[in-house]
């Protein structure tokens, strides 16, 4: 439609307007209605229960990853979920005087991320490798997600940068920037007669997540977490023996090509309970899978039954750690990994 | 650097704040220049060097046409302007499409001829700025214009940030001329410029990202699927959708050099209201149909060489202006049908003049609009499918050759909430135009619309969607 700024292609044109003095007033008054709306917005939510959250994608993720770039003093933190809700950066550096990066990508297999790792030049880092039995199989998880960040990664432009800057500093400052309190999203919820969530896991700007599971239904996740393991169990196409054995001379080569560039690479295997470690252990038995990915590769192999300082945590969900849990976690990982000489 | 961005915000507050200080115009001028530049090399740096090549082409070929008086020789600069233009087009936008259509082509006699595809990167915008440039160039050929006396300006016009990547289309005759004055935001000019911005990012953000795409998306992802419903929503979302979306664009472009003191040309006029395709064109990405006129039509001849060629040319035309919409046959097909469309129109419209029809009362009036808006819908499909098959797939299910059913109720009305509203105040604007229509507003009306609409674009994270006229 027709803005009118002009009615040809001459710019004299312009149509007659209005006292200039309106636009003022116009602007004033609607300035001052949205931030007293938007302050009553925020002050609402954030006394309802919601803290800022950054949302997590392709640029925050590529914003980490870039700060590996020539720094063999770091180490970046390679998985799922598991170990971006189960070790802390920030108290890792605190423990073991070494800077951590998070680079998990949530619901996505880690070995995209390891290659991109190990075939860079400019990364000269460790890596501690965050390996859940689910990745043994071929589909259960996907790694499209990682893909397409490390494809978008690679082309970020510097404009994009800095609106992954502009939008984090929002984000970690105001509540009405989440997405689950869009307009469309109240809408929704306000026509089923339900209310948005909290926010039980928001994100830092390292992209470490707290979780605090008293802020949702516990036993309700519980629930969709076992079923979404036993749905991952039934997806999965099962792991030959050649198959098995690409694997490991994959993984192994990734690992030396991480160590010849003076970095070192740990696995650790998060902790689980209940219905979601009754599958993974049917699914993909320890002794079968672990046991002989760890003989295989000689780098520390770190697996929670196996240490009583990992093995007495409770996951409320059945496969991820409290804010406070993780922090213990993360202090007692660090500890291993030093008996292990992995800081050596 | 998208306009619904973070990025775009903070720069233009620099430059707008940088072109009210009091310095001399051409320093003025000169951050306009920069800022521009800055903002095309967001994309991708070294495509710049494209934007320098069609600026200095067509500066000197504008000087020698000037000066040269031999006919032959003035056709030449011509041409190899043209050249230079269209090569830049042809080999970035259109390179990978005729070699792919090269080789099913040798596939049909038999032969298997298998090059390796070359990796071309589409430059952002340059479908807009070549034919800007050229206008320039053939204006002067045509005597219309003298040649710009000043580079940097003719640069700065060639460059403009706000219309640079997607329009609209504009003219020299009408940016040059605003470059002599210093140009400065009146208060009124500011004030309006920026609700202009505030009203186009709502189209893009509000309606047509967080609205109507998804109902779109849906349909065409699994054309198979879907019914004779899903896919008349989907294209009536998708008027919607393209319409909010670039119209969305040109609203931002035209708010945004309004701030900046500059007037550009309207680009669309109540499109979705358009009784017969005539009138759709004429309200439709109107700088692109009105160069389409000037510059191929009616060189071509237009309607001056009897009937029969003028439904060629139509179609000509047509056809090329489907293409510069992107290198596919499916642009083809759809600019096709428009000139197909646009042809029997005359047809009709001179059988019913010879024999003294007239379609004045408003019954037919609101048939014509409806049966425009059907066949509008119908033509989408190849706009906005991703390959022949699907569309067929899709044109199927319109006529209900398909039984599936894919949108809920939910996303129905979610679409109707849109699009109703949409053609009601289409068909308002007929005959006026936003700013009187909001002129006509209490300003207490108009300030709580505006914060309406600003708090809705706070609370809206929107997606990295980038204007689908991007890829033009």
């Amino acid at each position: 439609m027709p803005s009118s700024t002009s009615s040809s292609e001459t710019a004299a044109a312009v149509p007659v307007r209005p006292p200039a003095d309106l636009w003022r007033r116009i602007w004033s008054l609607a300035l001052l209605v949205a931030l007293l709306l938007l302050g009553v917005w925020e002050l609402g939510w954030r006394l309802y229960g919601f803290v800022p959250s950054v949302e997590d994608d392709w640029g925050i993720w590529a914003s980490r990853r870039r700060l590996l770039i020539e720094a063999p003093e770091k180490v970046a933190l390679v998985g799922a979920s598991r170990i971006q809700l189960g070790v802390d950066p920030e108290r890792f550096q605190r423990e073991s005087g070494r800077a951590a990066v998070m680079l998990a990508i949530d619901g996505n297999a880690p070995l995209a991320v390891l290659s991109d790792l190990a075939e860079d030049p400019r990364f000269n880092g460790s890596v501690l490798l965050s390996y859940v039995p689910m990745f043994f199989g071929e589909t259960a998880v996907s790694d499209r997600r990682a893909r397409k960040w490390l494809r978008r990664y690679r082309q970020q432009t510097r404009s994009s940068r800095l609106e992954t800057t502009l939008r984090i500093a929002v984000q970690e400052r105001f509540v009405f920037r989440y997405p689950g309190l869009a307009p469309a999203r109240i809408w929704e919820h306000l026509t089923a007669g339900t209310r948005p969530r909290l926010i039980y896991a928001p994100m830092r700007t390292d992209r470490y997540r707290a979780a605090d599971y008293d802020l949702i239904d516990i036993d309700q996740l519980r629930e969709a977490r076992a079923r979404r393991e036993r749905r991952r169990q039934q997806e999965a196409q099962p792991l030959t023996a050649a198959a098995f054995e690409e694997r490991i001379k994959n993984l192994s080569l990734l690992v030396r090509q991480i160590q010849r560039k003076g970095g070192r690479v740990a696995v650790v295997r998060m902790p689980s309970q209940d219905a979601v470690r009754s599958v993974e252990a049917a699914t993909w038995p320890r002794r079968r899978f672990w046991d002989r990915l760890a003989n295989r590769l000689s780098i520390p192999f770190i697996h929670f039954e196996d240490h009583a300082e990992l093995a007495a945590f409770d996951c409320p969900d059945g496969s991820h750690l409290g804010a406070e849990d993780a922090q213990l976690y993360t202090a007692a990982l660090v500890k291993i990994l030093k008996r292990n000489g992995f800081f050596d | 650097m998208l306009f619904n961005s973070l990025t775009f915000l903070v720069f233009f507050a620099i430059v707008l704040a940088l072109h009210h200080l009091p310095l001399p115009w051409r320093w003025r001028k000169g951050q306009l220049w920069i800022a521009s530049y800055l903002f095309y090399a967001a994309w991708n740096p070294p495509f710049v060097l494209l934007l320098w090549i069609s600026t200095v082409v067509d500066w000197f070929a504008g000087r020698r046409l000037a000066s040269a008086s031999e006919p032959r020789f003035r056709r030449l600069i011509l041409l190899l302007s043209l050249a230079v233009n269209l090569g830049l087009l042809g080999y970035f936008k259109y390179g990978t499409f005729m070699l792919s259509s090269f080789i099913d082509f040798m596939d049909t006699l038999g032969i298997a001829f298998r090059p390796a595809m070359p990796d071309i990167v589409l430059p952002v915008g340059i479908s807009f700025y070549t034919f800007q440039s050229m206008s320039y160039t053939i204006d002067i050929y045509r005597g219309r214009m003298q040649p710009w006396h000043s580079f940097s300006d003719f640069a700065l016009y060639v460059t403009f940030f706000p219309q640079l990547v997607a329009g609209p289309i504009v003219r020299a005759t009408t940016f040059l001329p605003q470059t002599i004055e210093p140009r400065r935001a009146t208060t009124d000019q500011l004030g309006w410029g920026l609700a202009l911005l505030v009203m186009g990012l709502s189209q893009k953000i509000l309606l047509a990202d967080a609205l109507l795409a998804p109902v779109v998306d849906k349909v065409y992802a699994s054309p198979a699927q879907a019914g004779w419903i899903d896919v008349w929503m989907a294209n009536l979302a998708f008027s919607g959708q393209i319409f909010c979306d670039f119209s969305g664009y040109s609203t931002c472009a035209i708010g945004v050099a309004l701030c900046l003191g500059f007037i550009l040309p309207e680009n669309f006029n109540a499109p979705l209201a358009a009784e017969g395709f005539t009138d759709f064109w004429r309200r439709w990405h109107i700088s692109l149909s009105t160069w389409l006129r000037d510059y191929l039509y009616i060189p071509l001849g237009g309607n001056r060489k009897g009937d029969l060629r003028t439904y060629v040319h139509l179609l000509i035309t047509m056809l090329l202006g489907g293409l510069w919409h992107g290198a596919s046959w499916l642009f083809v097909l759809w600019g096709g049908l428009h000139g197909g469309f646009l042809a029997v129109e005359r047809f009709v419209r001179r059988w019913g003049n010879q024999r003294g029809i007239r379609l004045s009362h408003a019954f037919w009036h609101v048939s014509i609009w409806l049966l425009t808006l059907a066949l509008l819908c119908v033509t989408w499909v190849f706009f906005r499918s991703h390959d022949f098959g699907a569309a067929m797939l899709l044109l199927k299910a319109m006529f209900g050759g398909n039984g599936g059913a894919l949108l809920t109720g939910a996303e129905i009305r979610q679409a109707l909430f849109v699009i109703i509203p949409l053609l009601v105040v289409h068909r308002r604007l007929r005959e006026t135009n936003l700013r009187t229509v909001v002129a006509s507003w209490p300003w207490s009306v108009r300030s709580v619309g505006l914060a309406g609409l600003l708090i809705a674009l706070c609370l809206s994270p929107g997606d990295d969607r980038a204007f689908i006229y991007f890829q033009f």
